[in-house]
């Protein structure tokens, strides 16, 4: 489980994440929803450590991983990969290298094994016939794919996704979201989505949680969102009909 | 109480970023501590290790693949340009028959380090620092560190390792290719023979001036490298702060070049006259 308590992120003066509380159950989806530029690809990266929080939380499987030595926080946010919104493929990497490099990187497996287990999520991901293929030839939704075999190939127990379909068209936006569910459903992985897409949100949300103004406004599980005049439809999914109707269209 | 801005402590300070950089100065301010924070990381990642020698070696295959065409153009400009002025003036003297001597002790004591120094920051520095500004950009960087990765480690120590032993091989490349151009130009505009030529070429050149030159390199070859990469580190949140980095970069570089040469020379000048007496 991962507990998330007081988390609190600024920029330049700005605060992104005010006091920020969410668990993220095991075996469960969990989406968060929430507009552009709300600070949800924020609170993926300050769980991770990738950016510098300024108080708070956050505890992987019972181990405060903010305040714990680099080796500790290192092992445990281990246990976590991500899926970036631009992929984060290296470009001087052919998608198997790419998909290889935490295996060789810190030596996990001998090469045979190594190409066994590129080939299996490869295959996975319906990415076989692209493994010599270089991340700059590929298509939107296939880096996207070879990015999530990249951040399953060490077995994480969590997985976060950062805006997974943004920039794809609908039907690779539907692939991206049936490969989702296969991971989650084939290797039991507990997954974190945050977006502000809505469809993902009803294909493959079980506990949504809103996130505005800073901090978690609303949690609750699909049923109960997508029952009009629930809070979520309310703040979030209804106001697209709202602005049109504002705007007089 | 003084009010003459020269009576005031920092005015240098006061004169660099209030007056020269303007609205610029809070942007100098980061890259200050950009610089700073990747100086010390890079040596935290050194001691912390494991070194990593495999991508150490990738990287210098890469750097002198694509330095040494540049290295090579500029040693045979420098030669000739070198060659020709002291011609020139020797012939006007009588005294071109020292061409040789004159043309091996600018190159060797200031021309070959001071050239291909900048012709590194250049060719190799600037592509460090749009290579890891871009990574960063497309969040490679972030990549890196999901996977447990450091990213000083992985990119930063390469690249400095591989240009601190690149650039004295470079210098040491451009002496041979610069005292051969000249004299190349030497035996077909005034017909010397190389026998005469090489012969006073070495005549006033002792060894230490090679060795001086070639620990310049070394020092220049390092802190170009730290410093490119550094820039590359920096916030980069699109193509203009790209552009911006790449600017700094080569201008931070060039004026390193030129003061760490400066420094080193008085240095090593000091030293060797204090040990004649």
């Amino acid at each position: 489980m991962i507990q998330i308590r007081d988390l609190t992120v600024a920029f330049s003066g700005r605060t992104v994440l005010d006091h920020l509380s969410l668990d993220v159950y095991e075996g469960k989806t969990l989406v968060v929803l929430g507009r552009s530029g709300i600070g949800k690809s924020v609170l993926l990266k300050a769980v991770l450590g990738l950016l510098p929080v300024q108080g708070g939380s956050v505890e992987i499987d019972g181990v405060e991983v903010l305040k714990a030595s680099v080796s500790v926080a290192r092992e445990y946010r281990g246990r976590v990969g991500m899926l970036l919104q631009n992929g984060g493929l290296f470009d001087s990497m052919s998608v198997f290298d790419n998909i290889a490099f935490p295996l060789r990187y810190h030596k996990l497996a001998p090469e045979a094994e190594i190409r066994g287990r590129v080939e299996h999520y490869a295959e996975l991901v319906d990415l076989k016939d692209a493994l010599a293929v270089f991340p700059q030839d590929l298509s939107g939704g296939m880096r996207r794919r070879a990015a999530l075999a990249r951040a399953i190939i060490q077995n994480p127990k969590y997985l976060f996704y950062d805006e997974p379909s943004t920039g794809l068209d609908p039907s690779t936006s539907a692939l991206v979201e049936i490969l989702i569910r296969r991971v989650k459903e084939e290797l039991g992985i507990t997954t974190l989505i945050v977006t502000h897409d809505v469809d993902m949100v009803m294909f493959l949300g079980e506990d949504v949680a809103l996130l505005s103004e800073g901090h978690i406004t609303a949690r609750q599980d699909l049923k109960t969102v997508m029952t009009p005049g629930s809070e979520i439809w309310e703040q979030f999914i209804s106001q697209r009909e709202k602005a049109h109707r504002e705007h007089g269209f | 109480m003084s009010s003459s801005p020269f009576s005031s402590g920092d005015f240098l300070d006061k004169l660099v970023t209030e007056i020269y950089l303007g609205p610029m100065a809070s942007e100098w301010k980061a890259v200050r501590s950009t610089l700073i924070r990747t100086w010390g990381d890079f040596f935290r990642a050194l001691a912390v290790g494991p070194f990593p020698w495999r991508e150490t070696g990738r990287q210098f295959v890469r750097v002198i693949n694509d330095g040494w065409v540049t290295v090579v153009a500029g040693s045979v400009v420098q030669g000739i340009f070198v060659m020709w002025l002291a011609g020139y003036y020797g012939k006007m003297f009588g005294a071109y028959i020292w061409v040789g001597s004159v043309t091996a002790y600018a190159v060797f004591r200031e021309f070959a380090v001071l050239m291909t120094s900048v012709l590194f920051a250049g060719r190799i520095g600037t592509a460090f620092t749009v290579e890891i500004g871009s990574m960063q950009m497309s969040e490679q960087i972030a990549a890196m560190s999901l996977m447990n990765v450091d990213p000083q480690l992985y990119l930063t120590v390469p690249r400095v390792v591989a240009s601190l032993i690149a650039l004295p091989i470079f210098t040491a490349f451009s002496f041979g290719i610069a005292i051969l151009s000249s004299w190349l130009l030497m035996a077909f505009f005034w017909d010397m023979s190389a026998q005469i030529f090489f012969q006073n070429a070495f005549m006033f050149t002792p060894a230490t001036l090679l060795t001086n030159s070639l620990i310049r390199a070394f020092v220049i070859g390092f802190t170009v490298a730290l410093n490119a990469v550094a820039l590359g580190f920096h916030r980069c949140a699109g193509a203009e702060d790209l552009g911006r980095s790449t600017t700094k970069s080569i201008v931070l570089n060039l004026f390193s070049v030129l003061l760490i040469d400066l420094l080193l020379g008085i240095l090593f000048t000091t030293l060797s006259s204090g040990l004649r007496g």
